[in-house]
């Protein structure tokens, strides 16, 4: 006779059991929405607030992220953690020069930290772009509120909304809603392939030539390997939901 | 990140238990000859290492500062999840790990010194081509789950699986030849994983398995397959033929990743992902460097790549050239499918340290270089080889019936057929270039009267003698501007095909920009 447990549960239980057990999926999206915030707030020119918050959110991220070691984008994670948990408010300055120098409008060739800048057809091309990223923000849920990023297609943007699609993910599967999950993972699947996979890999070429060594040569590095990574991990994992059978609310012990 | 720097601090990491798994090896005098000939390595030995990927955690972790790897194992297999994250963790790249079984390597009945030297030979092979590694790139790893397919229990569906990562290519845009029409490596592939995308040529995840017949056959070695690539492939045999070691006779085979151990026992290996992958070139080069036979794995049942034929076809016209050419043909061998007979006992031509001459495997030219290359080696007449697999080719263009127009050039995506303006206009060829793949002929207006034709042959006299002249006319040259206006045959052609009713005077006369000035006859410009 089987007995039925709360997600609650199941998910202590899961997170009790020995360090090397595979982690649980909805702590694995949980870790993505973290470092994909951390990404969007890295893309914008740096505040006392961010200076005094990054730090903590790589440790928090260090603290619950066991697993990424066995990622791909592991060495590009370690690299900007090195960059990053150090960060004191005395480093504002430096980084804000940095920022202006590599993206800001009075720059030598200002870095473009937004989707459009990488297009090289003009015209109906630029609104393409900006209306597919509307209707992805739309399908999404989510609705721009007073464009304090000033563009839609800002990477800030659009990092944001992975992470918010990942928060999704996350809840779903803390409710035992692995249809749910899979539907939000495939959103987020979708967006990463359609817009930052097509754009990161270009912006972080950039950097790499201009600032090999600096934080943000290593944030938009993180945000290249997490993109693409996802991008593939979460396409291999489509369909697993097929395979096993289980129903979308309910979780039953085997 | 893909790195540029060649200097590269290796760590070679010896699995204690090849003592036993290869009677008479004494790992301390291997470990000892790789200290001495090669100082920017570093060299431990470790029990387990074959069985519990931990062992190899702890010893990157007492090795700190390292760049590559090199695991000299009981026996290999396609790396773990857990082996992986063990390297991750070391802040190495595992797709550069490069894993030799030197228990494989050995021949059955070797002496103590025999089974030593085929160790270090096979070890500093590995050591040359984790050199070679130029680093990856996010979009070079694809993530493949552990089991997957198979049913997923309710409990599981909650965790993440184990991933392991392996190669996919990328394409070089800056070395990519697709905007000027080249499609060599979408035409390649046998999954339809590659298609041309504006100027570059974009890969498809999904459906690629990394086999690297896209590598192989990009005339620009524009194709990275980290792990995989032109340059650690050709490192490898290199770093084989040129190791300081006793071992006096050197077979090297080309083993795709599914061949059974026992097929390739006896045998120095440089992995391939897929024996389609190693062109003739490959073998050829490898025979004139100096090794004493070569090989290349046959293909097993199911392989996805599917090129059992291809490779089976590639080595009978490797051997029907080494026989015309007056060498011995069992010096190609197709393991796995050959008889087991005593390898030839050649005396190898460079050896032991010298410069073995950096010849390319890959890439524009490099099949002729080998073929002249290795029939350098044999003296006599020039040798003319017909074979379906021949990767070279002969174009033929009669002077009747070409008319100039120059499609053919245009579509070569080779550069073997070139257009020269100089006082008239010369269509230009190039043996050396010629890959025998007849996109010439399907665009050439004039196929069906037999203006070019197109033969997969391997003509040793035709490469020495280099690029030559196939087609000359004249070029008639505009009356008012003294441009071009077309060679004299495609005016023939099109006075013939429009006939008596059509007024050559002005087409012949004028070019087309100042045709479009002034009526025909008129000499008025238009208003």
């Amino acid at each position: 006779m089987t007995r039925r447990t709360t997600v609650t549960q199941a998910q202590t239980r899961q997170r009790t059991e020995n360090r090397a057990s595979p982690p649980f999926m909805g702590d694995v999206a949980r870790w993505r929405q973290g470092a994909y915030r951390l990404l969007s707030a890295l893309l914008m020119p740096p505040s006392p607030q961010s200076i005094d918050a990054l730090p903590r959110a790589v440790r928090f991220l260090d603290d619950h992220g066991a697993w990424t070691v066995a990622s791909a984008f592991h060495g590009a994670w370690q690299r900007l953690a090195s960059e990053t948990r150090g960060l004191v408010c005395e480093d504002l300055p430096v980084l804000q020069a940095e920022y202006a120098a590599l993206f800001g409008p009075g720059a030598h060739s200002p870095i473009p930290l937004y989707e459009t800048g990488y297009l090289t057809a003009g015209g109906s091309a630029l609104g393409e772009a900006l209306a597919s990223l509307e209707r992805a923000y739309a399908a999404g849920g989510v609705r721009l509120g007073g464009h304090q990023h000033g563009r839609p297609d800002h990477g800030a943007v659009e990092l944001e909304f992975v992470s918010f699609l990942c928060g999704r993910e996350a809840d779903a599967w803390d409710a035992g809603a692995p249809a749910a999950a899979s539907a939000a993972s495939d959103r987020q699947r979708r967006f990463l392939e359609a817009h930052l996979c097509w754009w990161i890999p270009s912006a972080a070429w950039l950097l790499a030539e201009r600032d090999q060594d600096g934080l943000y040569a290593a944030a938009v590095g993180m945000a290249h390997s997490l993109t693409v990574h996802d991008a593939d991990l979460l396409r291999v994992l489509e369909g697993r939901d097929g395979r096993s059978g289980c129903g979308p609310t309910d979780v039953e012990d085997e | 990140m893909v790195e540029a720097s060649p200097s590269k601090r290796v760590l070679v990491l010896i699995c204690g238990d090849g003592e036993g798994a290869v009677p008479g090896a004494r790992l301390g005098e291997v470990s000892a000859w790789l200290e001495a000939n090669a100082p920017e390595i570093r060299i431990r030995t470790a029990s387990g290492l074959c069985r519990r990927p931990t062992e190899v955690g702890v010893a990157l972790r007492q090795s700190p500062g390292m760049d590559r790897l090199v695991l000299g194992l009981c026996s290999t297999r396609d790396p773990s999840a857990e082996l992986q994250a063990h390297i991750r963790r070391a802040g190495l790249d595992p797709l550069g790990v490069q894993a030799v079984d030197v228990t494989q390597a050995v021949p059955q009945g070797a002496s103590e010194s025999e089974a030593e030297a085929v160790i270090e030979t096979a070890l500093a092979g590995a050591v040359a081509r984790a050199k070679a590694f130029r680093g990856s790139r996010p979009e070079n790893t694809r993530a493949v789950l552990i089991g997957g397919g198979e049913r997923v229990s309710r409990r599981a569906l909650f965790t993440l699986p184990p991933v392991r990562y392996e190669a996919v290519p990328t394409v070089d845009r800056e070395c990519c030849a697709a905007q000027q029409g080249c499609d060599q490596c979408v035409k390649a592939c046998p999954l339809q994983a590659l298609r041309l995308d504006g100027d570059t040529v974009a890969v498809d995840r999904g459906p690629c398995v990394g086999c690297g017949l896209c590598v192989a056959v990009c005339p620009q070695r524009a194709v990275e397959l980290p792990g995989w690539s032109a340059d650690e492939v050709e490192a490898q045999v290199e770093g084989l033929l040129a190791a300081r070691t006793a071992l006096a006779q050197r077979a090297i085979a080309f083993a795709c990743r599914s061949v059974p151990r026992a097929v390739t026992r006896g045998w120095l290996v440089v992995p391939v992902p897929c024996a389609g992958m190693v062109p003739a070139a490959a073998l050829f080069h490898t025979l004139a460097w100096g090794a004493s036979a070569v090989g290349v794995s046959a293909c097993g049942e199911g392989c996805r790549p599917d090129q059992a034929g291809l490779v089976r076809g590639r080595v009978d016209y490797c051997r029907q050239l080494v026989a015309a050419l007056g060498g011995d043909p069992s010096t190609v061998r197709l393991l796995g499918e050959d008889d087991a007979s005593p390898l030839p006992t050649t005396t190898p031509l460079a050896r032991n340290g010298k410069a073995i001459g950096l010849a390319p495997f890959f890439g524009r030219g490099a099949t002729a270089r080998a073929v002249i290359d290795v029939s350098g080696q044999h003296q006599g007449s020039p040798v003319r080889l017909s074979h379906s697999e021949s990767p070279l080719g002969l174009v033929t263009v009669r002077q009747d019936a070409c008319t100039g127009c120059c499609t053919c050039a245009a579509a070569c995506p080779t550069g073997a057929l070139s257009v020269q303006r100089d006082e008239g206009l010369e269509i230009r060829f190039d043996p050396g270039l010629c890959t025998g793949c007849g996109e010439c002929v399907a665009p050439c207006p004039e196929r069906t009267s037999g203006a070019i034709a197109v033969e997969r042959v391997t003509d040793t006299g035709e490469l020495a003698a280099g690029a030559r002249t196939v087609f000359r006319d004249e070029v008639v040259l505009c009356q008012r501007c003294g441009g071009p206006v077309a060679s004299r045959g495609v005016l023939n052609r099109i006075s013939r095909a429009l006939g008596d009713s059509y007024r050559t005077g002005p087409t012949e006369r004028l070019c087309t920009a100042c045709r479009g000035k002034f009526a025909f006859g008129s000499g008025r410009p238009h208003p």
